[in-house]
């Protein structure tokens, strides 16, 4: 089964309207059983990792990478994790060409927006010829980046090679000029760079709470996985 | 106090947190933290306020122990730690582990807020005990602080999400302090 459709069939089964936007990070957290995902800084050329046993699941995400982009890196981990077998780590880097990885990237890209919905988006807001703005209030509503959005224009020849390129040019201003939101096109902000949701937080609290593990080793796990959130008070957090 | 005192991470964050690491640096000639506290001060997402007062800390003041690999104490440490040494075979974290052993065999009181957690071990290794409370009791005694910045370190503790054994310090002195000293400390700490 090609990885379109699979995406297709996870939207169904995750219960996802056709059309609909998704909050990628929920919709792992709610469906996906032994899953931890972890967002920190890493090299550039580097997207993302993932890993699997029998019992756990982990994902990692490159928060240097803009929040459009680390939605796409998750759902694009997601298949790997779902569909592949996986001795070791898989790492991610981008333009990496192997049909692992465009398979992982086509179903990222219809997780995150399958036809039905650019067809939809098109005709309910009367596109013949995209405009920038178009492309900015799509890739704003299914939480997108520009290359993906383009990506995906293009594959439906629905914008030529003239717009891809000129489109991929200064995004945040012309996001910024038009009156949106810039945060999809950046990296995580500085206080969002460590965070982590899923399994190893549940497992760890559920753990203490039956005291197999002291406050110690609850908090050394937490730090680890950068959850400081629950350990210090918020504004401690926010101290400079 | 005679004894060497060896530092578990929360009860030197009270201090650090609250910016009031003159009350340790006036009542102690130096604090001993093993390796693995140190670390976890130093960790990443520890709030930057406790890692910035902790480089305050005067020259020479903090020792820092490490224990070799396989030395007696990286036994005991690695045993505490795995939770060999529990009944309940309840795993530790590095840092309580390191400092446990460290006082454990170096006849010395441990540092450690974490009661529930540490009691298992002083009571089974003879090792005494303070906490943060007992030690800005002290500081109070010995006229280091005044009666309001006690109270008002203690609340601020409090307010930083540190858990301390009572909503006051002066419901601390009245109800606890007297049996702490009597119960984890015995004459260690005058």
């Amino acid at each position: 089964m090609n990885s379109t459709v699979l995406a297709e069939i996870l939207r169904h089964e995750w219960g996802i309207e056709s059309f609909a936007s998704v909050n990628i990070r929920s919709l792992v957290y709610n469906n996906i059983r032994n899953l931890t995902v972890l967002w920190f800084p890493m090299k550039a050329n580097i997207s993302g990792c993932c890993s699997k046993t029998n019992e756990d699941k982990v994902i990692f995400i490159n928060t240097n990478h803009s929040i459009g982009r680390q939605n796409f890196t998750l759902a694009h981990e997601l298949y790997h994790l779902l569909y592949e077998d996986i001795d070791d780590f898989i790492v991610c880097g981008i333009n990496m060409n192997t049909p692992s990885e465009r398979n992982a990237d086509e179903f990222a890209s219809t997780l995150l927006i399958p036809d039905s919905a650019l067809y939809w988006f098109r005709n309910k807001n009367q596109i013949d010829d995209w405009s920038v703005e178009d492309l900015i209030k799509c890739e704003q509503y299914y939480q997108v980046s520009r290359s993906t959005m383009l990506n995906r224009l293009k594959s439906l020849n629905w914008i030529s090679q003239d717009q891809y390129d000129e489109f991929g040019l200064n995004v945040v201003a012309e996001v910024n000029r038009l009156g949106y939101e810039t945060g999809l096109y950046k990296p995580s902000p500085q206080d969002q760079k460590y965070s982590s949701i899923g399994e190893l937080v549940r497992l760890t609290e559920k753990a203490y709470g039956k005291k197999k593990i002291t406050g110690g080793k609850r908090k050394e796990i937490l730090l680890k996985c950068f959850r400081n959130d629950i350990l210090y008070d918020n504004e401690v957090n926010k101290l400079e | 106090m005679n004894k060497p005192v060896f530092y578990d991470a929360d009860c030197l964050e009270c201090f650090l947190f609250v910016d009031a690491t003159y009350i340790l640096e006036e009542l102690f000639s130096k604090i001993i933290i093993p390796e693995q506290v140190y670390n976890e001060i130093m960790e990443e997402n520890t709030p930057s306020l406790v890692k910035r007062n902790f480089k305050k800390l005067k020259e020479g003041f903090v020792e820092i122990q490490e224990m070799p690999f396989g030395s007696s104490q990286y036994l005991a440490y690695k045993s505490i730690e795995k939770g060999f040494w529990s009944k309940a075979g309840q795993i530790c974290g590095s840092g309580e582990s390191a400092a446990m052993a460290l006082a454990h065999l170096n006849n010395g009181i441990i540092a450690s807020n974490n009661l529930s957690d540490v009691e298992e071990y002083i009571e089974s290794l003879d090792i005494g005990l303070i906490t943060s409370s007992m030690i800005l009791t002290k500081a109070l005694e010995m006229e280091i602080i005044s009666e309001d910045t006690a109270s008002s370190l203690y609340l601020a503790m409090i307010e930083r999400g540190i858990k301390l054994p009572q909503d006051s310090f002066w419901e601390y002195f009245d109800k606890l302090y007297e049996i702490d000293c009597k119960r984890f400390l015995k004459n260690d700490f005058p």
